[in-house]
């Protein structure tokens, strides 16, 4: 029985050398694009290589369009040539870099125009040519994959789905476990932060299997729209646990079970829910209706509380109801996805009743993708440069095709350098030389040429079979490909040998010099750049304190779009540059005292949100005047904490802070008591008091978050973080 | 001084000295900066990406000077 990786391996040999058969049978220009095209989407599932393919496919005849747009306009002057050609490659980084779905599609399109512009720079009439060789030999390659996919070992995605799926809920419902330990005073069993980098993992995975899935099996197919809202509930469920997770700090209440007579039940119910969620998934029949569930409360016990208990309750209430609702949902996707008679009067769009929505939206600015852009623009722009004023510069535009190639590809690896390609590449040329010079001179026909490249195709992908060695995978691939570049009338020269490899040595000069300037790429600098962004960012949306939205200025809108866009998602970016921090930036301190940093840096951003939203909600008009000018005064105070933050993470005194933190809770306590007795608290609506105790809870949460991150800011050695360091 | 550009050779194709002593300049200063990042001497410089840089081409400027002329 042949092994998964024997199996992938052998495909790829055979579809490669079939690809190869067909471009020299055709007698195209370049055969190396066909026998590329179907390694590179062969090494994944059908569905993916299929989905792949076609993108390759699609964004192939996009760029191919891009490319004569700008021969035809501004072939007679190089400079301007360059110039838009850069900005081009920018623009279509940036979309690349903005669309999860279609990603490939935007980097091929990208790319492309940069291959049809300098294959045909000096000889326009050819780029027409060009453009379709490459479309016929991206579809042999495609073909050709998929006939060895459908005719070897066929299986689709489905299976990997179905048990995905199961495995992210299994993860879901642990992470559920954990806060309803939390809730009732536990101590928590596990690393959340492992929980969740599992469940994120875990959700890309599922998007990528979906989407190939669709591709390759008519079952899942036939029921896409139920697999689609299975997996955007399943990513809220996951978020509203995350945040009612963060928040336990400031929202733990006592007696909570006392309050909520009918709580182990409702606890249990979910739980059964999500246990039964994953075993429909996997094939189980249902045996019940979940019905909706509401949390009642004891009126009585509720009176005695403290303004603040009475807000972390509600919230608390909120976070139950809302993973009710979603459950219910989800119960009803997993039902229509295996065709069981269970939830088609259950709600499918969560998002109606819920308290939360996901802000940011699609089409903020976000400053890293520009820089990103701004990276792939300078990279062609040097290495346009050192073409035109460095003489002989090995293999010439060829060699910027290949900068911009690279750059396009590093775009979406930003904390990865390619300073750390350098031995790999030089290994694959190493490894390349004997095959080149010495093996394939002695071929005399197709098929010892195709025994020959099979067993290097056949070693490469056996070798380097482990997701995370798909980089290395690709490059040496797609070096053999290009060093042997296979064509009919085929020529060995050392000299074509010695220009390629120099060639590489330019390139990954050229793409190591762009992650230094104009933006530095460095970890440590980026880390530290994120982190002021963040800090300066909450800060600007505390200061617009309750402004009615439908007052901003269209200026103010856009700012406050793109500050909630960064306060959104900085913290996943934090986390990922805080894990490629060198040793040597961190000092004494441990890679996870960093990431348990980032996690603090999360919850603020989560109880941020939470205020932006609170703030959004009516609230009533008389008790928000008589408060007015305590929560002007805290405000304040935390404007002023995140300024000094945003400058010196490490400024802010803990122990100060939380008796200041204290004393302003008891003077607003005390403040709320009389507001109401001022107000009379009966007239105000059961709405109206839900919404005041939410942006009270919002305000104490800010403080709180605030107050953790402080304390774990201490942990960490600045100093060495900002040291200036190669 | 008279300079003798010296090409290199190898199975026939030439190397432009300047090429040659640019990769071992650039090798030279990656060993630089890895020991002054090393032995934190690297934070006494404002920005050392562009300290790499100068170290760079002074390496080649003394490379292409004294051992490969250019």
């Amino acid at each position: 029985m042949l092994s998964p990786r024997t199996k992938l391996a052998i495909k790829a040999c055979i579809a490669v050398v079939i690809a190869y058969a067909i471009a020299l049978h055709m007698d195209w220009e370049k055969p190396y694009w066909a026998a590329w095209t179907a390694f590179s989407i062969g090494l994944a599932s059908r569905g993916e290589g299929i989905q792949k393919g076609l993108m390759r496919l699609a964004g192939g005849l996009a760029g191919a369009v891009g490319g004569f747009v700008l021969l035809a306009f501004f072939i007679q002057d190089r400079w301007l040539f360059i110039t838009f050609l850069s900005l081009y490659g920018a623009i279509f980084t940036y979309l690349a870099l903005g669309s999860k779905s279609y990603n490939y599609f935007w980097q091929q399109a990208g790319f492309f125009a940069t291959v049809i512009a300098f294959s045909s720079a000096f000889d326009p009439t050819n780029a027409f040519e060009v453009g379709i060789e490459r479309a016929q030999e991206t579809g042999a390659g495609l073909v050709t994959y998929i006939v060895v996919a459908l005719s070897l070992w066929p299986e689709n995605s489905r299976r990997d789905l179905e048990q995905t799926g199961s495995n992210l809920m299994a993860n879901v419902r642990q992470l559920w476990g954990e806060c309803t330990v939390l809730m009732g005073g536990g101590e928590s069993a596990r690393r959340t932060h492992d929980l969740r980098d599992q469940i994120h993992l875990l959700q890309a995975q599922f998007g990528r299997l979906l989407g190939a899935a669709e591709k390759d099996s008519w079952e899942v197919a036939e029921v896409r729209s139920a697999w689609h809202s299975f997996q955007a509930q399943i990513a809220e469920l996951n978020e509203t646990l995350v945040r009612w997770r963060t928040g336990f700090d400031e929202l733990h209440v006592r007696n909570f079970e006392r309050l909520v007579p009918g709580l182990p039940s409702y606890l249990d119910e979910i739980d059964r829910r999500l246990n039964e969620i994953g075993e429909i998934i996997t094939g189980k029949t249902p045996t019940r209706l979940p019905g909706p569930m509401t949390l009642e409360l004891d009126d009585r016990l509720l009176a005695s509380l403290s303004h603040f208990d009475r807000a972390a309750l509600t919230v608390q209430g909120d976070h139950l109801q809302h993973v009710e609702t979603v459950t219910r949902a989800l119960y009803a996707s997993a039902c229509e996805i295996r065709g069981f008679e269970c939830g088609a009067d259950q709600p499918r769009e969560t998002r109606v009743n819920s308290p939360f929505r996901l802000p940011g939206g699609r089409f903020s600015l976000d400053r890293d993708n520009l820089d990103e852009a701004l990276r792939v623009a300078v990279s062609i722009w040097l290495m346009f440069l050192a073409i035109v004023y460095i003489p002989g510069v090995p293999a010439g535009l060829g060699a910027l095709g290949i900068a911009t190639r690279f750059a396009f590809a590093d775009s979406a690896m930003p904390s990865f350098s390619l300073s750390n390609l350098f031995v790999p590449a030089m290994a694959a040329m190493t490894g390349g030389f004997p095959f080149y010079v010495l093996l394939m001179p002695q071929l005399s026909s197709f098929p010892e040429l195709a025994v020959a490249v099979s067993f290097v195709i056949f070693a490469i992908v056996f070798i380097f079979h482990e997701p995370r060695q798909a980089l290395l995978r690709t490059l040496f691939a797609y070096l053999f490909f290009s060093l042997v570049s296979v064509t009919n009338e085929q020529t060995y020269s050392f000299m074509h040998y010695a220009t390629t490899v120099t060639m590489w040595l330019v390139v990954l000069t050229v793409l190591s010099i762009a992650e230094y300037f104009p933006v530095s790429h460095q970890p440590d600098h980026v880390f530290m750049r994120l982190l002021n962004r963040f800090f300066r960012s909450c800060e600007f949306l505390l200061q617009l304190g309750r402004t009615p939205k439908h007052e901003y200025s269209p200026m103010q809108r856009l700012r406050v779009r793109f500050h909630t866009y960064e306060v959104v998602t900085l913290p996943a970016k934090l986390a990922q540059w805080g894990r490629s921090l060198p040793q040597g930036a961190l000092g004494k301190t441990t890679p996870g005292q960093v990431q348990t940093f980032v996690n603090r840096l999360s919850g603020l951003s989560y109880r941020m949100q939470a205020l932006l939203e609170a703030r959004a909600a009516d609230q009533p008009a008389a008790l928000v005047r008589e408060l007015r000018p305590d929560i002007r005064a805290w405000r304040t105070g935390v404007e002023n904490i995140l300024q000094s933050l945003a400058v010196e993470p490490e400024s802010a005194a803990h122990e100060d802070l939380k008796s200041r933190l204290l004393s302003t809770l008891t003077r607003l306590e005390a403040r709320i008591e009389e507001a109401l007795d001022k107000t009379d608290a009966k007239n105000l609506t059961a709405e109206e008091s839900e919404n005041m105790y939410r942006l009270l809870s919002a305000h104490r949460g800010v403080s709180e978050s605030l107050l953790q991150l402080t304390k774990q800011a201490a942990a960490v050695d600045w100093g060495r973080l900002r040291e200036a360091r190669f | 001084m008279h300079y003798v550009p010296s090409e290199l050779t190898l199975g026939g194709v030439y190397f432009s000295p300047l090429l040659i002593a640019g990769i071992f300049g650039i090798l030279s200063a990656s060993v630089t900066a890895t020991l002054l990042n090393r032995y934190r001497l690297s934070r006494f410089l404002y920005y050392p990406p562009i300290v790499f840089l100068a170290l760079a081409v002074i390496y080649t400027g003394l490379i292409g000077t004294f051992l490969i002329p250019v």
